[in-house]
């Protein structure tokens, strides 16, 4: 195990033509034209920062989009890490590993709206980091919180007035119902005002 | 057709309400957290990854990762124990509300969601809520214009029954959202019965 794990601290990289570079075929993650423009403009602007992983073959284990991008800006070389201490079930891991593990990550909004207000300010092209405008309008414009006004309701008094006593059977239910609550008073003045004398 | 209006379409406003409440009040963890409606659990899958947290999913609906039991009747309990409720239903939060008062353990943050349902233009308010206020009438059926300013009323009142239990809310925020879904955080604390 120590052994596996001293071969690969020992990485080297070497520069291959793209076309001796075997795609995955079973690669699972898929890309789409949008995002490859992306990464060949982030080439363009930041250069091949990050070399892509190949097998004693010459097959790709990582970096599928970036070979993709590369082609699109006529690029004919890449920078490759031999990984050659690696079992199949361990290569086929790894291809999924490289996508997955970034994605289980998550940003911290606020920093991230500093970061991209910072690049802004200094003129930079934020997007160049893979930010399309509209999501950067967002995060630089965070929604604002806002006081929900609490006020207790007072203990109310329902005055009922003016209910003939013959109506008031009627609606003796629903006062009851109101009065169960504890926040409610009910003072009924039941008035037999409609009778003649 | 009843169109409840609480769903993950505002992730953004959700995640940014409760990353206000565990920065303020549970960073840097280690923390507890109770999710009465846990649905996909999409909200706290993400919040998981930034923050050291315990996390229960509960949901009516059985699925996967979650406990399938009416989180109600978990609330309604004694002895539960947590830092964080988050109530975000679809559709009516009181009932959850109201059972976890008698047993809430202070202090607390709480999170709800409050939906409104509205069927060709008009809101029927929540029963739950119509109650709480002292509105015992089956049937209150109001123009939306009305039903937001009353609306207004009744949240307030259904929020302000903890007093009833003596459990004081010294915070109480609003995420506002596209919708009529209403997100609010609130803090419990110790306080006198009234």
């Amino acid at each position: 195990m120590a052994k596996r794990a001293d071969k690969a601290k020992q990485l080297e990289i070497i520069y291959l033509p793209i076309g001796d570079l075997l795609p995955y075929v079973n690669n699972s993650r898929v890309h789409t034209p949008a995002q490859i423009a992306q990464i060949a403009r982030s080439m363009r602007e930041f250069g091949w920062t990050n070399p892509v992983l190949i097998d004693e073959a010459k097959n790709l284990i990582a970096g599928h989009a970036r070979i993709l991008a590369a082609q699109t800006i006529g690029l004919d070389r890449a920078p490759c890490i031999q990984l050659s201490h690696l079992s199949e079930p361990q290569k086929k891991a790894l291809v999924l590993a490289d996508n997955k593990l970034a994605e289980n990550a998550c940003w911290n909004p606020q920093l991230l709206a500093v970061e991209l207000k910072a690049l802004g300010d200094s003129g930079f092209d934020a997007t160049l980091a893979g930010f399309e405008s509209s999501e950067i309008g967002l995060l630089l414009q965070p929604p604002q919180l806002k006081p929900v006004a609490l006020t207790r309701p007072p203990k109310m008094s329902w005055v009922l007035i003016g209910i003939p006593t013959v109506e008031f059977g009627g609606i003796q239910s629903l006062v009851d119902k109101i009065a169960a609550h504890p926040n409610v008073l009910i003072e009924t003045v039941v008035t037999d005002a409609h009778k003649k004398n | 057709m009843p169109t409840k209006k609480t769903d993950n379409g505002n992730l953004r406003e959700k995640l940014f309400l409760r990353r206000h409440f565990i920065e303020k009040y549970h960073r840097p963890g280690p923390f507890a957290v109770i999710d009465a409606c846990a649905g996909s659990g999409v909200i706290w899958q993400t919040l998981r990854r930034q923050y050291d947290c315990s996390y229960w999913p509960l949901d009516v609906k059985p699925a996967r990762g979650r406990l399938a039991v009416d989180s109600v009747r978990v609330l309604a309990q004694a002895g539960w124990k947590a830092d964080i409720v988050d109530i975000d239903t679809y559709g009516s939060p009181w009932k959850h509300w109201l059972a976890m008062l008698p047993n809430a353990p202070l202090p607390l943050t709480v999170f709800v969601t409050i939906g409104s349902v509205k069927i060709n233009g008009v809101a029927f308010t929540d029963l739950t809520q119509q109650k709480l206020a002292g509105l015992s009438f089956k049937t209150l059926r109001l123009p939306a214009a009305l039903a937001g300013k009353l609306g207004d009323f009744l949240v307030s009142s259904c929020l302000t029954s903890s007093y009833d239990y003596g459990i004081i809310i010294t915070e109480a925020l609003e995420c506002p959202a596209p919708g009529n879904a209403r997100y609010i955080g609130l803090r419990l604390e110790q306080g006198k019965r009234t």
